[in-house]
């Protein structure tokens, strides 16, 4: 069953290799949410038990529950990349207010 | 696919797959001492019937408090360049 | 009495996080904040350093949030900590009172540079300072990532701070390597809760057997954590985000820069997990050189000193990598005692060397090198500059040789590679050193400078000289239980119950 695992590890690859190859700020920012997506679900699948039921005690059966502990964890990430992601395309925001365009070579007046 | 970027990509998702290859089995979790805690007494210490709000809100409250604060950070960041945004729009930005 | 130093470790967290947000109700009054800012982290200051006192006299000082008593760690009749723990001890004591101090001048040093929103510079600063304290003290392995998505986000707004073209350029560059290495950590994160179901580092310290997910856990995060530290192979963003954020708080990036690379110190010696030390050694002789031979063809004066603090960097981490990864007790208590006592001087000296810069650039409006000149009636400055220039580099007598002297002697028997090539980069980092003081003390402008910088310089010229009269005194009281701290990790590890 670890084709379960490997499948979150390509969501992440995918959206990092998004955020590494692409110049678009715009895309940039899409890939991170990509890779913040395939951490969330890694982490979520972490808890899984097979045959368990959603740590909820209304109306419940007694039956075995999956573990809490990671989706609080995840629900916390989720919040962290949302405020992360604002703040970034904010900045997108400004970088073509003052540039006129989005491309990371074009803004860029940096060099080493 | 630009070949400049391929062998670094390459090599991350190698180590990503080999990590995900050798983690324990999908679906059975190592018996986790603080998981069962909180299954067997999150519901009569902090009367939440839903066990991941009280982890959320109690036991981990701490983690809660640092998202908001990165909430904080993040809208006042937004603030510090929020004068450029919004410089032709006709926006009084004096009173953000 | 005893309440108070109870209560030590999240008081020091909660006084900068309220006090940023007070900043919010104070509405337009400038002084109100400068008094707020000001007296909120003097109170800060003289509460961490009585907490060393207590740490050094009574051992670790544990706080437990959300239990009944917040220095038992473990519920009634419960095996395992299951809530989230700060742990004090000598080391993370010891960085928390050098943090303080630095924010505190840096805080001084700013005061009448800033022009308009005063409040959102202290909201950003104070943000910092909690990321940097969380981080420090933290005993849990998801809320050290919280606070590292604190800290990583404060510094990126702090270097765009100024909101031009290229400051937020560097800032965007940061937040971006930033969040990605914040998802490494997470991921290594997910590994080790996936094999050992828990996230309190000393219950994990004591139980931890290193295999192959361990190392790939461990791996992930250090990574992340090199990239959070600008060590070499990934330091593309860091002369970037220092030579454009505000001159007046570049040392407060520096010192980000710095809590970082505690994290994964921490983590390696209390997971003790030598193996990895090879990697430390490698990025640290690599940083060194990289930063000594970069920062001669640099134009900009901060971007030169970012470079610099990249060497510095190189240094502390190569001493402590072969601490990690030697085995004798006595070597690793000298190369670890070296590299502590560089990462003090390391501080001291670059920040004053960020001070002259950072008074050379307000009075001169410009940060490149060819537009500084004029500061050659000024014997004060020139006189530091120099004291701080043969500190960096290490040239005797001042603190600069001593830690470096250490760390070359010590260095020597693992491998004598290592002092050889931090020899060459002290010396490349002098004469580019020597580049920036032809360029600034260069010809007479009659400008004054002002009074608040004056005293942050003399404060931190007064604390290198202390060093330099009495080494013996600082390594025997100061650096040799910080080392003891971190290298021996019963202490660290041990959980206290009913």
């Amino acid at each position: 069953m670890q084709i379960v695992f490997i499948l979150s590890m390509a969501v992440i690859a995918t959206g990092m290799y998004a955020c590494i190859s692409s110049r678009n700020i715009i895309k940039i920012i899409i890939g991170l949410g990509i890779a913040n997506y395939g951490v969330n679900l890694f982490l979520v699948q972490l808890g899984y038990k097979a045959g368990a039921i959603a740590p909820i005690f209304t109306h419940a059966q007694s039956l075995p529950m999956v573990l809490p502990t990671p989706q609080a964890l995840t629900l916390t990430n989720i919040v962290i990349s949302f405020a992360t992601t604002a703040l970034m395309l904010s900045v997108s925001l400004f970088i073509h207010k003052k540039t006129g365009s989005l491309d990371i070579k074009e803004v860029g007046g940096l060099k080493e | 696919m630009k070949l400049r970027y391929f062998l670094p990509c390459l090599l991350i998702f190698a180590f990503l797959f080999l990590s995900a290859h050798n983690i324990r089995d999908f679906g059975s979790p190592t018996h986790s001492e603080m998981d069962t805690y909180f299954l067997r007494n999150a519901q009569e210490q902090t009367g939440a019937n839903n066990v991941v709000s009280a982890v959320l809100f109690d036991y981990r409250g701490l983690d809660t408090l640092g998202e908001a604060t990165v909430l904080f950070t993040a809208i006042s960041g937004v603030l510090i360049i929020s004068k450029t945004i919004l410089e032709d729009d006709n926006v009084d930005v004096k009173n953000c | 009495m005893t309440g108070l130093l109870m209560h030590l470790p999240a008081i020091s967290i909660a006084l900068p996080l309220f006090s940023a947000f007070l900043f919010q109700l104070l509405g337009r009054h400038k002084k109100a904040k400068h008094i707020l800012a000001i007296s909120s982290i003097t109170v800060l200051e003289l509460m961490l350093i009585l907490q060393l006192f207590h740490v050094a006299s009574a051992g670790n000082s544990i706080y437990v949030f959300g239990s009944e008593t917040p220095v038992v760690q473990l519920p009634s009749s419960y095996g395992i900590p299951i809530r989230i723990s700060f742990q004090v001890d000598m080391f993370n004591a010891f960085l928390s009172v050098l943090t303080s101090s630095v924010m505190l001048l840096v805080i001084i040093f700013s005061l009448n540079s800033l022009k308009e929103d005063v409040g959102k510079f202290y909201v950003i600063l104070m943000l910092m300072l909690t990321g940097m304290l969380g981080l420090l003290f933290t005993n849990d392995l998801f809320n050290l990532f919280v606070f590292l998505e604190i800290l990583s986000l404060s510094t990126g707004i702090m270097v765009m701070y100024k909101a031009n073209k290229f400051s937020v350029e560097a800032g965007f560059k940061y937040l971006v390597i930033s969040s990605l290495s914040g998802l490494l950590f997470l991921l290594g994160v997910g590994f080790i809760y996936a094999q050992y179901g828990m996230l309190n580092i000393s219950v994990l310290a004591s139980i931890i057997s290193i295999g192959l997910i361990e190392k790939i856990a461990l791996g992930f995060m250090v990574v992340s954590l090199f990239l959070k530290s600008g060590i070499a192979p990934m330091h593309m963003w860091l002369p970037d985000a220092y030579g454009e954020a505000p001159e007046y708080s570049v040392l407060g990036v520096a010192m980000a820069t710095l809590t970082c690379s505690y994290a994964f110190i921490r983590l390696l010696f209390v997971f003790s997990v030598g193996e990895l030390g090879t990697l430390l050694i490698l990025g640290g002789l690599l940083s060194a050189i990289i930063g000594s031979t970069m920062s001669l063809i640099q134009k900009n004066v901060n971007r030169l000193f970012g470079y610099l603090a990249l060497a510095e960097i190189g240094f502390i981490v190569t001493a402590i990598g072969c601490g990690l990864i030697s085995t004798e007790s006595n070597l690793v208590f000298s190369t670890v005692s070296g590299g502590l006592f560089h990462m003090l001087n390391d501080v001291i000296d670059l920040g004053i060397l960020f001070f002259i810069s950072g008074i050379a650039i307000r009075i001169k409006n410009s940060k490149e090198l060819d537009n500084l000149s004029g500061f050659g009636d000024n014997k004060i400055l020139a006189v530091f500059f120099i004291l701080a220039m043969f500190a960096v580099s290490g040239i005797p007598p001042m603190n600069g040789f001593l830690s470096k002297l250490i760390i070359y002697e010590s260095t020597f028997a693992v491998s004598p590679l290592i002092p050889i090539i931090l020899m060459i980069s002290s010396i490349i980092i002098l004469s580019s050193l020597v580049k920036v003081f032809y360029s600034i003390f260069n010809g007479k402008s009659n400008k004054k400078v002002p009074l608040n910088m004056m005293v942050v310089l003399f404060a931190a010229v007064i604390a290198m000289l202390v060093i330099t009269l009495f080494p013996d005194a600082v390594i025997n009281n100061l650096i040799k239980p910080v080392t003891d701290a971190l290298i021996t990790k019963s202490e660290y590890r041990s959980i206290v119950g009913v």
